[in-house]
């Protein structure tokens, strides 16, 4: 990695964290902060589509698909800002959905790495058990918005960690003899 | 002589296989460039619509008493009238991009050679490029982003009109020149 | 390509090529060896974790794609499964970052090549199996590229079976479904392919996940549009790529062998194989999704011994075993030495290109 690569991790994996503690610590306001965070998202993820097309998916059969999917989803993040309410439900749908899919993940990983001796089955398997935990949770309180934001807010944080982390990885060492 | 005559033959049909090889190329490439427009063209007709929908339902009031100043009937009649105006825009939209969209998609796919849709395309092209200005006359400094937003999509729905012109006046082109190698 | 010819038909190139019984097992397993050595079997034995060369299917699923993550699974894929053609094609107009994934396009007769078989010249018959397994997948994997990224990777919808018919080439289109359980019906042709994701880095553009299974059948031949292909289609032939992965890997082999002076380029052992040509091209062309009893059983004609099945467990616990100092001199010991070694030498070269998709090695000549 590079440190210029570095450097933009750890910036982005701070930002992630100081996101979820605002979330964390203020969340009568969050739902404001929270449809912001959707529009951003929106809004980079349309950017980032457009560029994509312009400097790769031109080139390729079919790539002019992406084009408009980007222009769709810039203008549905400015969309998303402009509006006043926004259905509850999608948020929260996403979120648990994201969860229960990231925990499935984890607790067949964790099987597979049990069946072939790894060491660190067990690890992968309580996380994956908390994820699921947590989507059934977020499907009890699915009325009560202030539990999904907090719920939201603690996967910002555990991103923005992991970001942090990847940040500091070494780099490839391989000698030949 | 014998071998000069052979290597021009050579030669030729090289060169013919070459050229109908990027013929086929050529006219795979604009083909799909019909069948990815038509279907851009119902996508970006149905955000629209969508968009439309969206936009009235958190702004009906604001629209309703605007016309409410104007118009000297009651409150309820002028909804009425505001959201038939409304779903009849909508269906127009809806409408003009399947009938657009539906021929291209056929027409990158060899099942369909008339080319009226076009003419409607182009119109379609050239109003949406005509009405960009207006989106940033007399607006507010919180606007721009829609603003852009709008254009943006105005402008995409424009090219993609004219990408579908353009492809089927080629895909016309190239079938001449196959017929005329043939 | 698959156990029938990492395993047997590799078995049957080393008979051929003037190996023993033993010598040929000892390089099929590890060509086969390839195919399953993953992070999840290496750390069950405590092996370094840098000699994977491959990745399982809930490690993929589980790979981070960020930088760290792509650059990762880009050594091993491209090292071991999708070795580059030409690492440094040119393109018209297009940026360099198109042109790292480019660059990374699959396919038999490269340099690179030529360094993976003399890199295994008076090596362990490790070695010798790893650089097998490369050679013949460059040949089944030709034009993908191992490297996520959907704008080489994707393919377009139509797929054509060619098939021969009254002395007449026929072209039937392919149907493609997403169900991963489902066994691929070749009667019906209803193949099974990966997803359309969008996403660039998305695991499910790695490879050839978009054509399914199809580069990996030996009897078939078929038509498509590659991604990159600017809607020029390709026609892949593989019962005639198959049979030249056969004779070149028994070319390869005897130079590895010193019985040739040098390995090049577009040159196959026809002649060692001719007697057997038609009993090799019935057993590719045969209509299966594994050919695994038709190589096994002409392997045992040619060596008169018995090829005993692939067993991922069959030296285990011989590593297991021995001691930190003669690890090394164990079966698989030898096997991740030369699986460091070759990933070693793809990095540095990807790396020597100015492509910084498969990391920054640090490469140490002792």
């Amino acid at each position: 990695m590079t440190k210029l690569q570095r450097v933009k991790n750890v910036i982005y994996g701070l930002l992630l964290l100081a996101s979820g503690v605002i979330l964390l610590f203020m969340p009568e306001d969050a739902f404001v902060l929270l449809l912001l965070l959707l529009s951003m998202t929106l809004l980079i993820s349309g950017l980032n589509t457009l560029v994509y097309y312009f400097t790769m998916a031109r080139f390729m059969v079919d790539g002019k698909m992406l084009l408009y999917k980007g222009i769709i989803v810039f203008d549905f993040g400015v969309l998303t800002a402009s509006l006043v309410d926004v259905p509850r439900q999608f948020v929260l749908v996403y979120l648990i959905g994201a969860h229960a899919f990231s925990g499935l993940v984890e607790l067949l990983r964790a099987l597979e790495a049990r069946r072939y001796g790894g060491k660190n089955w067990r690890l992968k398997m309580g996380h994956g058990f908390v994820n699921v935990i947590t989507c059934i949770i977020c499907v009890i309180f699915l009325n009560n918005t202030n539990t999904v934001i907090i719920v939201y807010a603690l996967g910002i944080l555990y991103s923005g960690v992991l970001t942090l982390v990847s940040a500091f990885r070494r780099t490839a060492f391989v000698y030949i003899q | 002589m014998l071998y000069n005559i052979s290597a021009v033959i050579f030669l030729s049909r090289e060169y013919f296989r070459v050229m109908d090889n990027e013929i086929k190329k050529l006219t795979k490439k604009y083909e799909s460039n019909m069948i990815i427009s038509g279907r851009g063209m119902l996508f970006l007709g149905l955000w629209s619509v969508f968009k439309l929908v969206v936009g009235f339902i958190f702004g009906a009031d604001d629209i309703i008493d605007s016309q409410l100043d104007i118009a000297e009937i009651d409150e309820a009649t002028t909804e009425l009238i505001v959201w038939i105006i409304v779903a009849a825009t909508c269906m127009v939209i809806i409408l003009l991009c399947l009938y657009i969209g539906i021929n291209a998609i056929r027409y990158g796919r060899g099942t369909k050679r008339k080319k009226g849709f076009l003419v409607i395309a182009a119109i379609i092209g050239v109003l949406n490029i005509v009405g960009i200005p207006g989106y940033f006359t007399e607006i507010s400094t919180s606007d721009w982003d829609s603003a852009i937003a709008s254009a943006l999509v105005d402008l995409t729905f424009a090219s993609m009109s004219f990408d579908m012109v353009y492809s089927a006046i080629r895909l016309g082109i190239l079938h001449k020149e196959r017929l005329k190698e043939a | 390509m698959q156990e029938d010819f990492h395993y047997y038909a590799t078995y049957c190139a080393a008979i051929l090529a003037g190996y023993s019984h033993e010598e040929s097992m000892t390089i099929c397993y590890s060509a086969q060896f390839v195919d399953l050595c993953s992070k999840t079997y290496l750390s069950s034995i405590k092996a370094p974790l840098s000699a994977a060369t491959t990745q399982l299917q809930l490690e993929m699923m589980d790979a981070r794609t960020d930088v760290i993550g792509l650059q990762d699974i880009t050594r091993i894929w491209a090292s071991f499964h999708f070795l580059p053609r030409d690492l440094y094609a040119k393109k018209k107009w297009r940026p360099k970052v198109y042109m790292n994934k480019y660059r990374l396009i699959c396919g038999p007769n490269s340099d690179l090549m030529i360094k993976t078989v003399e890199l295994a010249k008076d090596k362990p018959l490790q070695n010798v199996g790893i650089a097998m397994h490369v050679l013949a997948d460059t040949w089944a994997h030709a034009n993908f590229a191992g490297t996520p990224s959907l704008v080489i990777n994707n393919t377009g919808k139509e797929f054509y079976e060619i098939v021969e018919e009254d002395g007449q080439e026929k072209e039937i289109r392919i149907k493609f479904r997403h169900s991963a359980s489902a066994p691929d019906d070749l009667e019906k042709r209803l193949f099974t392919n990966s997803l359309f994701q969008s996403n660039e880095h998305s695991i499910m553009n790695l490879g050839h996940g978009r054509a399914g299974h199809l580069p990996d059948y030996s009897f078939i031949k078929y038509r498509y549009y590659p991604a990159w292909g600017e809607y020029g289609d390709i026609v892949k032939d593989n019962p005639s790529d198959y049979y030249k992965a056969f004779c070149q890997m028994v070319y390869a082999m005897k130079y590895i062998r010193g019985k040739e002076l040098f390995f090049e380029k577009d040159k196959y052992d026809v002649p060692e194989v001719a007697p057997h040509e038609i009993r090799i091209r019935e057993i590719i062309k045969k209509r299966q999704t594994l050919a695994s009893q038709d190589w096994k059983s002409f392997g045992e004609e040619l060596s008169g011994k018995e090829i005993c099945d692939f067993d991922v467990n069959k030296y285990k616990s011989e590593y297991l075993a021995a001691d930190s100092i003669s690890k090394e001199d164990t079966f698989l010991g030898r096997f991740t030495v030369g699986a460091i070694a070759h990933k070693a030498m793809v990095s540095n070269e990807i790396m020597s290109s100015g492509n910084i998709l498969a990391g920054f090695v640090k490469v140490l000549i002792k």
